[in-house]
C-alpha cells in the first residue's frame, strides 16, 4: 500500500439494522471466529445508544446490560470491526501523526472492505432466521492538522481573526440537511476543536459525521457514495487553499 | 473572531442548508471511535514526557521513543480502559530501544506490556492473589492488555473474589 500525505487520522463506516438482533455469549465466539483471522484482536465495551435521524435529542435507556458492544481489531489496531445487537462498523485509524504519511486505503477500498465484512455478519445473521436490513447508514471522518505556530485562520477557510489575542478554546459545529432529490433526508455535521496530540502539540481537530436513511430510494453504496461526496465538497469548503496544497 | 458562515457554505440558498442546532455542542468522539471513554488528557501527558527524551538520552545507543509507538500505546491504553471511571493510569516507561513500556502494580497484579522500537510486543500479567503468571508476544501481549487493563486500573479493589455486602443495592426498576 502506498504512502500519502492526508490529514485524516479515522475513518468510520456504519449501519444500524431495522431489526436488532439480541447477541449471546455463544454468538459473538462463532462470529469473531469468521474475523479472527483479520481481526484476532478481541474486547467486549459498553452499547452506543441507537443512531438517530434527527438527533435534536438523544436519550439511551439500557435494561439489564444484556446487549454489549464487540470490537474485533486487527494485529496492527488500525482495521476494527464492531458488532453490537443493532449494528455493524469498519473503523480505520492512522495512529501515527498527520505529517507522517499513512498507509491510508483511500474511501474507495475501505467502502469495498465495508461490505465485504458486513456481508460476512449478514449472513450469519440470515442462516439463524435474523433480519439484516440495513435501516441507517453513517459515515465519519476524522481529520488532524498541526497548528504550529499558525494562526486557525491560516487553516480554516471562515474564520476571520480580529485580532491578536491567543485562543484559550474554539469550538465549532454545524449541522446541515444532506438533501436526495430535493428532500432532505440525512445530515452532515462538521465539528472543529482544538486539542493536543499525544506529543503535546497544538492540533485543530475538524470531523466530520454524515447519516442517511436506507431504504428503497437509497442503497447502501449509493447513500456511503453521497455521503462521501458530502464531506469531500465540505472538506473544500472548510480548509483553506494551504492545508489542502499540504497534503497534495 | 468572526465566523463568516456565508463563506461557509456560499451556496446555502440553492442546497437549502439551515442551521438545525446552533447551540449544538462539540460533537466528541464516540465510544467506537478513538480517544472516547477515558479522558486521555493526563495519559498523554505522561506519553508526551517520555517523548520529550532525545536519542542518546540513556547512553550512546540509546533511542528516543517513535510518535507511532506512543499513538498505538495511547490508542490501546485509552481503548483497554474504556468505561471505567477515572481509572488508575499506567507507569509510561521509555525504552532504550526507543519503545515504550506501560505498566500497573496494583490490585494484587502486576500488568507490563512492552512495546519495543523494532516493533515487537511482548507482555507479563502477574496475578499476586491467585499466583498465577502469563507470558506472551505479539497479538497475545496485546489481548493480555486488553483484558487486564481494568482489573489493574480501576479503583475499587476487587483482586479477591470474596464476597462482600454491595454498599448500595442496585435500583431495580420495572420497565
Amino acid at each position: 500500500m502506498a504512502l500519502i500525505r492526508s490529514p485524516v487520522q479515522e475513518v468510520a463506516f456504519t449501519v444500524q439494522r431495522r431489526t436488532p438482533a439480541p447477541l449471546h455469549a455463544l454468538d459473538v465466539a462463532h462470529i469473531h471466529g469468521l474475523y479472527a483471522e483479520r481481526y484476532p484482536l478481541f474486547q467486549q465495551l459498553d452499547p452506543l445508544p441507537p443512531m438517530q435521524l434527527h438527533p435534536t435529542m438523544e436519550a439511551f435507556i439500557e435494561f439489564g446490560g444484556q446487549n454489549l458492544r464487540y470490537w474485533f481489531a486487527s494485529e496492527d489496531s488500525k482495521f476494527l470491526c464492531q458488532l453490537q445487537h443493532d449494528r455493524f462498523g469498519l473503523n480505520w485509524r492512522r495512529l501515527a501523526p498527520s505529517t507522517v504519511p499513512a498507509d491510508y486505503p483511500g474511501y474507495a477500498d475501505l467502502v469495498e472492505r465495508f461490505m465485504r465484512e458486513l456481508e460476512v455478519a449478514d449472513n450469519w445473521l440470515v442462516s439463524r432466521g435474523s433480519d439484516a436490513v440495513p435501516a441507517i447508514a453513517e459515515l465519519y471522518y476524522m481529520n488532524a492538522v498541526e497548528l504550529g505556530d499558525r494562526r486557525i485562520s491560516r487553516l480554516l477557510r471562515f474564520f476571520t481573526p480580529v485580532d491578536k489575542r491567543p485562543l484559550s478554546n474554539f469550538q465549532f459545529t454545524l449541522r446541515s440537511p444532506l438533501p436526495l432529490e430535493g428532500e432532505a433526508l440525512g445530515f452532515l455535521e462538521t465539528a472543529c476543536h482544538i486539542g493536543a496530540d499525544v506529543r503535546g502539540l497544538p492540533v485543530l481537530f475538524v470531523s466530520f459525521i454524515s447519516r442517511m436513511p436506507i431504504g428503497e430510494s437509497l442503497s447502501l453504496n449509493a447513500a456511503f457514495d453521497l455521503m462521501h461526496d458530502a464531506v469531500s465538497e465540505n472538506v473544500r469548503i472548510v480548509f483553506t487553499e494551504e492545508v489542502l496544497e499540504s497534503f497534495k | 473572531m468572526i465566523i463568516d458562515l456565508a463563506t461557509l457554505y456560499p451556496t446555502a440558498a440553492a442546497v437549502e442548508q439551515r442551521l438545525l442546532r446552533s447551540n449544538a455542542p462539540v460533537a466528541k468522539p464516540k465510544a467506537g471511535q478513538a480517544g472516547a471513554g477515558v479522558d486521555t488528557s493526563l495519559l498523554k501527558e505522561k506519553i508526551s514526557a517520555a517523548l520529550a527524551l532525545r536519542d542518546g538520552w540513556n547512553g550512546p545507543r540509546s533511542l528516543a521513543p517513535s510518535a507511532e509507538i506512543a499513538y498505538r500505546v495511547e490508542y490501546l491504553v485509552t481503548s483497554a480502559l474504556q468505561g471505567l471511571e477515572s481509572p488508575h493510569l499506567p507507569f509510561i516507561v521509555p525504552m532504550s530501544c526507543g519503545g515504550l513500556q506501560v505498566e500497573w502494580h496494583r490490585n494484587g497484579a502486576d500488568l507490563e506490556v512492552a512495546f519495543l522500537g523494532s516493533g515487537e510486543i511482548s507482555g507479563l500479567f502477574e496475578d499476586r492473589v491467585a499466583g498465577g503468571e502469563i507470558e506472551s508476544e505479539g497479538t497475545e501481549a496485546i489481548d493480555l492488555l486488553l483484558r487486564n487493563a481494568r482489573r489493574v486500573a480501576q479503583k475499587t479493589d476487587n483482586a479477591r473474589d470474596v464476597p462482600r455486602p454491595a454498599p448500595h443495592q442496585p435500583v431495580t426498576v420495572a420497565a
